[in-house]
């Protein structure tokens, strides 16, 4: 590495060019960056849940698309707003990707009397009625037909909706803005539109992680640039390490695209992330220089010395925070695994920008003329030393109380609560979660879940015994915090009801399989259309339930009673096959999932770079010893959320894993130096003094740094954005504290014997 | 409507008695002409066999075996199998005068009395959850009222092992033509004028439906279709449609068989549709 380092520096020219052209032709591909915010893509094409989920969309084709609900506050009984829903579907109908628009006027009702029967549009032909007399028939049609109430219009007949579903393969991400513009065209005159619905949010979500890239990252260079400005006081010590830091971006993001992975909620931090993470090299590599061109020592000589000096621990920094990052190949989730390799891509790349780019524009330039850092960074050097001496005074002390806080947080760890909501993600005071709160005041919720009966033979769905057990199931979904079911249950009992002249006392099962056969071909003879109630032959259908998702909570808890009564009611092995298969349990499975992952994960991090430590600097103390600020650091942070009140959701069980990932390298940095200077007299006060004033120095910063540069986060669009942007920045304060303060109380309290063994860099 | 159901089975595969004035025909001529052999096919009384077997766009499949009876400007269609709607009959009254409706009744045999159907969509809606419309069974979607038709030219159709040649004829909807699908191409036989082949396109331009001949035969010394593929693309079912019997009765069917009123008393043996 020496060599390359030499090579760089004499050839500096060419090592500029090499990199430059390697920054341009990452820089094309991410022209090409796709975005992605769709949860199902979230989890690995063959996991079981996204299998079934696959099975049960060729079944019974996909159920998702974009919702806008008309309200009204008086009703929606009126010509005027008929007419927009009866335009707007007809817009709708004309977008390419469009497979169904459901409105109030073209929803089919079944209309039975003594002689004839027939299945129809709510309002003929679907077009809004214009008298009065067709008004109150068309009133009266659809809000006494339970299948529409909650469905597509509301019980107070002030809120209609309009239901457009997407071609399987739609754009959704092409779509929505033309819906939304049609949308836009028909506000006014009364009415209130919103826009809802899965494809929709994911696009909204596209958009705002788009928007808040194009605020935040240069809002990040700004604080970076203004850090940097304060430690160095020179225009190369702000621009050399923003080069490098922006290098790093490209390169990861570059690499991203070229490995197919897209942009998601995730992954767009990752840019910001390195912006504070790889910037510490360069600090620390600078610092050394500037140290080494104030002792004197000649130029082409202060970059060798600096770059032998720091190539130890910025390989070391650099390889145990990619290790931390690339822990999360364990994850649950495919964005957390991208996110993972990206973001060790992007360390790793600023690593080597560190060790060879910094000594090749170093020797471009002209020696910096270095002011008095003593004298500069006074307050910050008192400060210090101050807490040196607190430290090297009261040793046990620090430990002590060190040790009562982590068991405080620990003791809350079990408060914590998982929460990984859209509503939580995207926070209460976002646009859709609000339109969300008040649209399922109206209708039946948002969430839907769908349970599959499989007879397995052909007619199987028109026993009686199956249609009166999917009934029994629908009852206890209503007891259970279910809003509205669909099935062919309600189908069958009307059509029934219907064929008797419209006789409430038909509204059941008929007990004879043959009459449900002929009542649902009399069914589809009038016309209507079973949609996903059951499969061509009848072999199998599904129970849809609508219901309001509140929380992951709530949608685990539901998923569980179901689950609880499925296994009671239909054992494994029986004949009738009866299983979850839309989105609650694919929700659910990540809830549960993710998190387990994301522990096993977490403990695998923890592992993986302590490993790492005690490899590079050759003694398991030293790894042991390195651990304990990321176990403490690991645990205040979830004891904060936990006594705060915050949430475990996708974004804050990164904090821990990004909080190791950063903080090892406070203690790798400290005890090397620490060790360094004890190397020389074996004093370990004066090791520390001079450990606290160098090193602690370069902490302190760079944890300021990285802390300020996720703290830019808090102008996210996102609530779990902002959230994770202060957690991480409250996490590198509270990691730096831990490194500064923890490490050198053992340190001095026992100096362990690999303090003056196994010199981990030649010519210490 | 009774136009669309007496033709089920004869507008596809009807036989032209002569190969009229074959040269230099307008399109409207050969619509027109295909339309009034399907009409001479009608005439008289016919019983027929036929066989729906459907592909279902989620993958399962099923079959359905109809006997049919019919009479100018009345139709019965009696369900065979599957055995669960076993006597169930669909019986369509069709009306000469303009702009009066078909009128439709279900006798389902459990329930024991026919209800008449008044859906305003049953022409759209699936016969008998195939991948066909009633509209699709019928004639040219309102043929030259709601369409402009010209002639492409003439190409060779192969059905089974015959090769066939078929005038190829576009059809666009008229400007404010209320139709399903505003265009349509249509191959029919030079020869005997029946269709050999159709394609329907919805209002965004796609491929909605597609009719196909696979086998053809003989009736009456005319050529006719045997068994036709129909598909839905937009749905992504099919129903492959197969005659298996097509006759004259001894005697005409007396119109009384087709009374909503006597359809509990419809003799399915008496018409060997049933043993």
């Amino acid at each position: 590495m020496s060599r390359l380092i030499r090579l760089a520096v004499d050839h500096p020219i060419w090592t500029i060019v090499i990199t430059l052209v390697l920054a341009v032709g990452l820089a094309i591909p991410m022209f090409h960056m796709t975005q992605e915010t769709d949860f199902r893509e979230f989890l690995d094409d063959d996991d079981p849940i996204i299998v079934l989920l696959d099975e049960a969309e060729a079944r019974y084709g996909k159920s998702w698309g974009i919702m806008v609900m008309l309200f009204n506050e008086d009703t929606i009984f009126n010509e005027t707003t008929l007419t927009k829903v009866e335009q707007m579907t007809d817009a709708f109908e004309q977008l390419p990707g469009i497979k169904n628009v459901t409105t109030p006027l073209n929803s089919q009702t079944i209309v039975g009397s003594a002689t004839s029967i027939s299945v129809k549009k709510a309002a003929p032909g679907g077009v809004a009625p214009t008298t009065p007399e067709e008004m109150d028939i068309f009133r009266t049609r659809v809000l006494e037909d339970e299948n529409l109430v909650g469905g597509v219009i509301s019980e107070s007949g002030q809120a209609a909706l309009i239901n457009i579903e997407l071609e399987v393969g739609a754009d959704d991400y092409a779509l929505t803005p033309e819906i939304v513009e049609i949308v836009d065209s028909y506000r006014g005159d009364g009415d209130e539109l919103y826009i809802y619905g899965d494809a929709y949010f994911d696009t909204v979500m596209a958009e705002e992680m788009e928007s808040d890239i194009a605020l935040l990252f240069p809002l990040a260079i700004l604080v970076m640039v203004a850090l940097l400005f304060a430690s160095f006081m020179t225009i190369r010590g702000i621009l050399v390490p923003i080069a490098i830091v922006l290098l790093s971006v490209v390169v990861a993001m570059g690499a991203m695209v070229l490995l197919g992975f897209p942009m998601t909620t995730m992954s767009f931090i990752a840019p910001i992330l390195l912006l504070a993470i790889g910037i510490a090299d360069a600090i620390h590599v600078l610092n050394r220089y500037n140290e080494e061109i104030a002792k004197g020592t000649p130029k082409r000589q202060a970059i060798l010395n600096t770059m032998e000096e720091m190539k130890g621990p910025v390989v070391m920094t650099s390889l145990t925070t990619a290790a931390g990052f690339l822990s999360l190949l364990t994850a649950f989730m495919v964005p957390q695994r991208h996110f993972g390799i990206v973001t060790a891509i992007g360390v790793l790349a600023a690593m080597v920008f560190s060790l060879f780019l910094i000594p090749a524009i170093m020797s471009l330039l002209k020696e910096p003329r270095v002011r008095d850092l003593s004298k500069g960074l006074r307050p910050l050097t008192r400060v210090l030393m101050g807490f040196e001496q607190v430290i090297a005074g009261h040793r046990k002390t620090v430990l002590v109380v060190a040790l009562i806080i982590f068991g405080v947080m620990l003791a809350g760890i079990p408060r914590l609560r998982v929460e990984t909501s859209n509503e939580e993600f995207l926070g209460k005071d976002h646009e859709a979660v609000q339109i969300l709160d008040f649209t399922s005041e109206y209708f039946s919720g948002d969430m839907n879940l769908l349970v599959e009966f499989d007879t397995g033979h052909r007619d199987g769905l028109k026993d009686p015994t199956v249609l009166n057990a999917m009934l029994d199931f629908e009852t206890f979904l209503l007891e259970n915090g279910v809003s509205k079911t669909f099935s062919l249950t309600t189908l069958v009992r009307q059509m029934n009801e219907r064929f008797n002249a419209d006789d409430p006392a038909f509204y059941v099962i008929p007990d004879q399989q043959n009459m449900i056969s002929q009542l649902l071909l009399l069914f589809t003879f009038s016309g209507g259309t079973l949609g996903n109630m059951a499969l061509g032959d009848f072999s199998a259908g599904t129970v849809m339930g609508m219901y309001k998702m509140e929380s992951s909570g709530n949608v685990s808890r539901l998923s569980g009673v179901i689950q609880d009564y499925l296994d009671e009611h239909f054992p494994e092995g029986g004949d009738l096959r009866v299983r979850m298969i839309g989105a609650t349990v694919l929700m659910d499975r990540m809830f549960t999932q993710m998190n387990q992952s994301q522990l096993v994960g977490l403990a695998s991090t923890i592992a993986a770079v302590t490993v790492l430590v005690m490899i590079l600097m050759g003694s398991v103390v030293a790894g042991l010893i390195a651990a304990i600020p990321l176990i403490l650091t690991v645990t205040v942070s979830m004891g904060i959320m936990a006594y705060t009140g915050q949430p475990l959701d996708m974004m804050t069980l990164m904090v821990s894993v990004v909080a190791v990932g950063i903080g090892v390298d406070y203690s790798i940095h400290f005890i090397s130096r620490f060790r360094s200077e004890y190397r020389t007299d074996q004093n370990a006060d004066r090791a520390l003094q001079k450990t606290i004033q160098t090193t602690g120095r370069g902490i302190t910063y760079n944890a300021l740094t990285v802390a300020l540069g996720f703290f830019i986060l808090i102008f996210a669009s996102f609530k779990g954005i902002r959230t994770f942007g202060w957690q991480i920045a409250l996490t590198m304060v509270v990691s730096a504290l831990s490194a500064i303060s923890i490490i050198p109380a053992i340190l001095v309290q026992w100096t362990p014997k690999f303090l003056s063994r196994y010199p981990w860099k030649r010519g210490a | 409507m009774l136009k669309k159901l007496s033709t089920l089975g004869m507008t596809l595969f009807s036989v032209a008695l002569l190969s009229l004035a074959a040269v230099a025909l307008t399109a409207d001529e050969i619509l027109d002409q295909m339309d009034a052999e399907a009409d001479a096919l009608a005439e008289g009384s016919m019983i027929s066999i036929i066989r729906f077997d459907n592909v279902y766009s989620d993958g399962t499949t099923g079959s359905n075996l109809f006997g049919s009876l019919s009479i100018p400007n009345r139709s019965l269609i009696y369900f065979i199998e599957p055995t669960d709607v076993l006597g169930t009959v669909f019986l369509t009254h069709d009306f000469d005068e303009v702009g009066v409706d078909s009128r439709l009744w279900l006798f389902l045999p459990l329930l024991g009395l026919p209800k008449e159907l008044v859906s305003e969509e049953e022409r759209g809606g699936s016969f008998a959850g195939s991948s066909l419309s009633y509209s699709d069974l019928g004639d040219r979607n309102g043929g030259d009222r709601d369409y402009d038709s010209v002639l492409l030219g003439e190409e060779s159709i192969v059905v089974g092992d015959l090769t066939r040649t078929a005038y190829k004829i576009e059809s666009t909807a008229k400007p404010g033509a209320d139709v399903d699908n505003p265009r349509s191409i249509i191959w029919i036989d030079t020869e005997f004028f029946i269709m050999l082949k159709a394609e329907a396109y919805n209002d965004l331009g796609n491929l909605a439906t597609t009719t196909e001949s696979l086998e053809l035969g003989e009736f009456e010394g005319k050529l006719t279709m045997k068994v036709m593929l129909a598909t839905n693309h937009s749905e992504g079912s099919t129903t492959t449609i197969s005659f298996l019997e097509q006759r004259r009765p001894d005697v005409d069917i007396p119109a009384e068989t087709f009374l909503p009123e006597n359809l509990h008393a419809f003799d399915a043996a008496f018409w060997g549709f049933i043993e």
